[in-house]
């Protein structure tokens, strides 16, 4: 009881401002025309401050103000508002000593990343999601099996946690 | 599901057929719409113009030829990311020699499918259309976009591979009296419309920034067959060329030719020539 209250009260003191920005590349785009919706539709969101497109690679790179809470489901949520889907999504993470890290969870405000591989070591890591709707239908078949033997803590107190935050998997690049 | 793999499959065959190899592609049809929809809260304005040498058909005896245009502008909207609705007006000359607001047509597309990779994507949509005219109807050409009253609905399927876009549409349209003016018997009340279309991106080679133009060409085939015991039929070609300024501005010219028909038409060929404006993200 003692560890989630510990963790409880860290986090609701963390801020996003650790993730300064993020690499993204999106499917099935066919045109200048349709990389601009998708900057666009990018650019609307309240957490983010730039982004600067790779119109050859279909990849946008986001720059993050310190201002707001980072939501990666928006992002999402905003390439597919363009038409378009998410191929790949990698952020840059500074790490921070106020942050829990609880082998493979390492947590947010209102977010958790369950992490394969964490070398608590470096100081900036970068991390690329494998959740559905973050990869394309051929990555996602081979992260399926690594995602499922990532092992949650059997530690019912850090369950409870969990089920308040968004979790999302992602590997150490 | 098996029968997405063999569509996928056929327009895979298609386009090595078409020898695309690199790249992005186009699929922004100047004649049918595509299966993929413009993006949620985006807004569209656009004004087309089809224009020709055309045949002023008259029941008194007094037939002429003269320039006739049908003026259609368009607003467009992404209601979300899956349905979008345009609705458009017809000015035109073609039944008088004086433009005259002909009348009002609505089309909602519905995207169901989406199978999206890299640089490739296939995608199906489910759209309808409801036209309401109000001048007398001479031929027994079917067309919802200017002639005639009714209903139409189908499907599209697109399957965008690098620089080439691949389309095709099927439709259903009935036909119905137009604003004070009955459908006469000639004309059909059941018809079947259907497209295959091509786009290819020629222009850049490399993107750099969205200030560069971008060219594309496009050639698309149209069939028309209505069944009653006037049956009809159109065959109908129309290659484009469109260029993309800015990333958010678009102009289309087309030319339409017949190939084959055995109705009787204003004229056998036309151009169109069209501006469109897209705001992205207008609605928040």
């Amino acid at each position: 009881m003692k560890k989630l209250l510990m963790i409880m009260l860290l986090c609701s003191q963390l801020s996003y401002a650790q993730f300064t920005k993020a690499e993204l590349i999106a499917s099935g785009l066919t045109c200048s025309m349709c990389n601009l919706a998708t900057q666009k539709q990018i650019q609307s969101l309240n957490f983010v401050d730039s982004v600067i497109p790779d119109l050859e690679l279909n990849a946008f790179h986001i720059y993050f103000n310190q201002t707001h809470e980072i939501n990666f489901e928006m992002i999402r949520k905003k390439v597919e508002d363009a038409g378009f889907f998410v191929a790949e999504l990698k952020v840059s993470y500074h790490k921070m000593s106020s942050h829990i890290y609880s082998n493979p969870l390492l947590f947010f405000e209102n977010s958790v990343l369950c992490i394969d591989k964490y070398n608590a070591q470096k100081d900036l890591h970068i991390f690329k999601f494998i959740d559905e709707g973050y990869l394309t239908s051929k990555e996602l078949k081979k992260y399926r099996k690594l995602k499922q033997d990532m092992v949650l803590p059997s530690n019912s107190k850090d369950i409870s946690v969990l089920q308040t935050k968004k979790m999302y998997h992602v590997v150490e690049e | 599901m098996w029968w997405k793999n063999k569509i996928s499959s056929a327009f895979l065959l298609l386009s090595i057929f078409f020898k695309s190899e690199f790249a992005k592609s186009q699929e922004l049809f100047v004649m049918t719409e595509p299966a993929s929809n413009m993006p949620a809260k985006a807004v569209a304005m656009r004004v087309t113009n089809k224009f020709m040498n055309g045949h002023l058909h008259s029941y008194a005896g007094n037939d002429e030829s003269y320039f006739m245009q049908r003026i259609v502008p368009e607003f467009a909207i992404g209601l979300n990311k899956k349905i979008n609705l345009r609705v458009s007006g017809f000015l035109a000359n073609y039944y008088q020699k004086s433009i005259k607001l002909e009348g009002f047509n609505m089309y909602v597309k519905y995207r169901f499918l989406s199978h999206d990779d890299l640089h490739r994507h296939f995608r199906m949509a489910a759209f309808s259309r409801i036209s309401v005219i109000d001048h007398a109807i001479n031929f027994r050409e079917i067309n919802l976009e200017g002639d005639n009253s009714g209903l139409s609905t189908g499907f599209v399927a697109t399957q965008l591979l690098h620089k080439l876009a691949l389309s095709a549409t099927l439709g259903y349209v009935h036909t119905t009296n137009n604003i004070g003016n009955y459908r006469p018997d000639f004309v059909a009340k059941n018809s079947i419309n259907y497209t295959l279309s091509a786009g290819y991106l020629l222009l850049p080679f490399h993107y750099k920034n969205y200030n560069q133009p971008n060219l594309n060409v496009y050639c698309e085939l149209q069939g028309r067959n209505s069944f009653s015991e006037y049956e009809a039929h159109i065959y109908e070609v129309f290659p484009a060329l469109q260029l993309i300024l800015k990333s958010y501005m678009r102009i289309d010219l087309g030319y339409r030719y017949q190939i084959k028909s055995n109705v009787s038409r204003n004229a056998y060929s036309g151009y169109l020539l069209r501006f469109e404006y897209n705001i992205f993200n207008a609605l928040h």
